[in-house]
């Protein structure tokens, strides 16, 4: 029986960092010699959020070998990879920038963390009824997330392209932008869930045949 | 049986302390020692600092947790104790004007070293000893009018060992540690907005 429960949790565990995409890791470059053209495009973006006081920590990560262009991660941090930093023009980066900004405008790093809370105590309270079932959260989080984050790229999308007409760009900037992480072969991680390959296709068909209208509101912050 | 399920749950429950953080860097100002200031007000010009913080915990943001909170809560704190040692600095919020000379300070409180190891010692409460180097960044840029006139670093470290060994011996434990290398890279970093002072605001006669 003991022996069960731990294989188990441990298929749990092997399951839940599969779906989860546990190969995407972002590391750090300090002082990076692009970081003030960062801050500029950021001092850019946030006027045209709700509250520009709010401090985001937009930094550059080094290349790995799970690419991940852009990287929106707790504690209302921004991550671009090195080589996307280097290579990609201002709009692109302006368009990546401001994608970031929107997801954590959105909150939506708290809403999954709140859902996932919810869930586990759920998960646990039904494992006193049900032997076993204490550990489907290993299992039900990521797939959450998952079912979430499909939902909640739309609404940064159509956020970040109230902040780029804002900015003096336009819609098919971030659609630029998506072809660029796309072909480039990036992926985009929020949180524990990673996109990449068909999910940008699928935004970028979505953002062309229901282009966000011109009343969006950037300011609003609301989905 | 009752008593020896107590105890064990005692000691779990500690085992979370049985860690002991030694020297630190970089110390450049000791408790004994700690800077006089070298600019008396009104002559000075009152810069008003903004704090950012965050927690990284083997370089990626840390995710909800009380480590976070306390780091965050810990790192303003030790903030709030410097600054009292240097007259021309004010705590402001970000909400403040840009106008007035400000010194926004982001401060990084990063926990560095050997992930899998550190999380098999923790699951094992220090059975299998690990060890950690804490680091407090500060990168602070000093502006006025929102135009930046210049970037200042400072840097911190400390050790942190974690060993079923040091559970037995809590006067090792330098819970303390952690505290006084931020408050040291505080100063190390004011210091060196300070011998700036005289030539970055010479209208304002900030003679030392």
């Amino acid at each position: 029986m003991r022996r069960s429960r731990w294989a188990g949790s441990v298929s749990g565990w092997l399951t839940a960092l599969l779906i989860s995409g546990c190969a995407s890791t972002v590391k750090e470059i300090r002082r990076h010699p692009q970081q003030e053209r960062l801050d500029r495009i950021l001092a850019a973006v946030l006027p045209h959020t709700s509250d520009p006081t709010i401090h985001y920590w937009l930094r550059v990560s080094e290349a790995s070998s799970h690419p991940v262009g852009l990287a929106a991660l707790p504690q209302r941090h921004v991550y671009l990879a090195e080589p996307l930093v280097q290579e990609a023009d201002e709009a692109i980066l302006a368009a990546l920038v401001a994608h970031g900004v929107a997801h954590h405008r959105l909150h939506h790093y708290a809403q999954r963390n709140a859902i996932n809370v919810v869930q586990r105590g759920a998960f646990k309270a039904g494992g006193f009824f049900v032997p076993g079932l204490g550990h489907g959260h290993y299992l039900g989080g990521p797939l959450l997330e998952v079912a979430l984050s499909a939902g909640q790229e739309p609404q940064a999308d159509a956020k970040t392209v109230a902040y780029l007409r804002g900015m003096g760009y336009a819609q098919d900037d971030l659609l630029h932008a998506l072809e660029w992480l796309e072909t480039n072969g990036y992926s985009e991680l929020v949180g524990h869930v990673r996109a990449q390959g068909a999910d940008f296709t699928n935004r970028i068909d979505s953002l062309r045949r229901h282009p966000v209208p011109q009343a969006h509101s950037g300011a609003a912050d609301s989905p | 049986m009752l008593s020896a399920i107590i105890s064990l749950a005692i000691a779990i429950s500690l085992t979370g302390c049985a860690q002991t953080r030694l020297s630190h860097e970089p110390g450049l100002v000791s408790r004994l020692a700690r800077p006089q200031p070298a600019l008396k007000e009104p002559s000075a010009p009152t810069l008003f600092v903004v704090l950012h913080t965050r927690y990284l915990e083997f370089d990626k943001p840390a995710d909800p947790s009380v480590a976070k909170w306390w780091s965050k809560h810990k790192v303003r704190h030790q903030l709030e104790d410097v600054i009292g040692e240097f007259p021309f600095l004010r705590l402001a919020s970000p909400e403040a004007p840009t106008s007035p000379p400000r010194l926004l300070i982001e401060a990084t409180h990063a926990l560095r070293g050997h992930k899998t190891l550190n999380a098999l010692s923790r699951m094992t409460h220090g059975l299998i000893p690990s060890s950690a180097t804490g680091c407090i960044e500060l990168d602070a840029t000093l502006s006025r009018d929102g135009q930046p006139l210049k970037r200042y670093e400072a840097v911190g470290r400390y050790r942190l060992r974690r060993h079923l060994i040091f559970f037995a011996m809590p006067f090792l434990w330098g819970y303390k540690v952690p505290a006084a290398t931020m408050e040291d890279t505080f100063r190390d970093l004011f210091l060196q907005v300070q011998q700036d002072l005289p030539t970055l605001f010479p209208a304002s006669g900030g003679a030392t």
